[in-house]
């Protein structure tokens, strides 16, 4: 069944809306945010991704650059 | 978290780094959970890695060695600098090269993620950390990387098999084939140990490693990471190398038992399995003509007290036998010759005294 363009387009705007798709994303930031506080690891330039993988390789994939993973 | 200067460096983008570092999506990753195994293969037991790849998984290269107790002898910021360029390189040239690098991503672990690591999952270790109390207890506490080592161990030992050379002598350091590479290059040859099998194989100080078994080599780990992967013994490896400017082709021979010339004693993993995990010393041969012992002598001097030993406790005899066995070979001995619980017969020189003792070989206990 296809949806009249109008309840597409309503559709649309609800599903970007929704806290609740938005939320793991902030979430996981906001965690990573608190656990590069606890560990004390500060200094870190702001460039850096914290501790998410999968968002490096989703910000590699959009920026065509090369992925550097520091384990530490 | 040990203070380590070139993380400092590096994360902080100090000058000396921030163009290059620029032209990377850099991820800062502080704790083992949930990592994926299948692509973040690595020396383990490293207090800092890096791995260079493409947005589509393809692994560029490695960078970060570590062969002995001493932290950073074998890391360097103008190497590391180094090695970035030469993945900048790779991947100004992919997809083209892309097949050249399927030797970079190493074979399916024994399991995708390392709290899924039986005793992990048993203790409560889980794929997130609580950010309240990362070094706390489970769950919810971070998990080290040298852990996954630990686990590995304990999937030989939970079932009595003995821990395989390729296990316990892992990442082998170029030396062990008398290839000594300059920390400050990507894998310039700085020096080559005469008679040794690098040098039997035609190599020379200045030679730079371009590829070895068909892959590009950007950094020191990067020709561990091929001799880690190379199991068969014997076996051999083809090696491009640049020679005063010129390319040349060498074939580097492993022979039978070649991993077993390096020293893995100062690996964290250890901690489980080792009966001296306080710390040891292999003494050198003027040590042991001081001790009134021959070169090939066992000496393995104990460094704190403790399991029946006593501080500066010398190991002259292992069941029976007297030569031929440093630190590494010891801790070998005892998880590929013996199970947990069994006893070994040892005797010690203490205070100019031989004495005999038994120890009883250790269990992985759970972390």
């Amino acid at each position: 069944m296809q949806l009249p363009p109008l309840q597409l387009v309503l559709l649309l705007v609800l599903l970007a809306a929704d806290p609740a798709s938005a939320a793991p994303a902030a979430q996981t930031q906001e965690h990573n945010r608190q656990l590069q506080q606890s560990l004390n690891d500060s200094h870190v330039h702001s460039s850096w991704i914290y501790n998410d993988v999968d968002a490096g390789f989703a910000e590699a994939k959009k920026t065509g650059k090369p992925l550097l993973v520091v384990f530490r | 978290m040990a203070c380590l200067a070139i993380d400092g460096q590096v994360v902080r983008h100090q000058p000396s780094l921030a163009d290059l570092l620029e032209k990377f999506v850099c991820v800062r990753v502080v704790q083992a959970n949930g990592i994926d195994l299948s692509l973040c293969q690595f020396d383990y037991d490293l207090t800092w890695a890096v791995l260079f790849l493409n947005a589509d998984r393809t692994i560029y290269g490695r960078y970060g060695t570590r062969a002995s107790r001493e932290l950073a002898k074998e890391i360097s910021v103008e190497g590391f600098r180094k090695a970035m360029e030469g993945a900048l390189d790779l991947h100004k040239n992919y997809p083209a090269i892309k097949e050249t690098l399927a030797g970079k991503t190493g074979p399916a672990p024994q399991v995708k993620v390392p709290e899924a690591y039986p005793m992990l999952r048993k203790v409560g270790y889980t794929a997130t950390v609580s950010s309240r109390n990362p070094a706390g207890g489970n769950p919810g506490a971070c998990i080290h990387c040298h852990q996954i080592n630990n686990n590995v161990y304990r999937s030989y030992r939970g079932v009595s098999t003995p821990i395989p050379d390729h296990v316990l002598w892992a990442y082998p350091p170029p030396n062990v084939l008398g290839l000594e590479l300059d920390v400050n290059e990507r894998a310039t040859v700085k020096a080559v140990a005469p008679g040794s099998p690098a040098a039997k194989d035609g190599f020379k100080a200045g030679d730079q490693i371009l590829t070895l078994g068909g892959q590009a080599i950007l950094s020191i780990a990067d020709v561990q990471w091929v001799l880690h992967q190379s199991k068969k013994e014997p076996d051999q490896l083809n090696a491009g190398v640049k020679r005063s400017g010129v390319l040349e082709s060498l074939t580097l021979h492993l022979a039978k038992g070649w991993r077993k010339q390096g020293d893995f004693s100062w690996r964290a993993c250890n901690g489980i399995i080792s009966l001296l995990p306080e710390g040891s010393h292999d003494l050198t041969a003027d040590e042991k003509k001081k001790l009134g012992l021959s070169p090939d002598a066992i000496a393995i001097q104990v460094l704190w007290n403790g399991r029946g030993f006593q501080k500066n406790d010398v190991i002259v005899e292992v069941d029976g036998q007297r030569n031929g066995m440093t630190t590494s070979d010891f801790i070998a001995y005892t998880v590929q010759k013996k199970k947990p619980k069994e006893k070994i017969a040892l005797a010690v020189l203490r205070a100019g005294q031989e004495h005999t003792m038994q120890v009883e070989v250790r269990e992985a206990p759970i972390e």
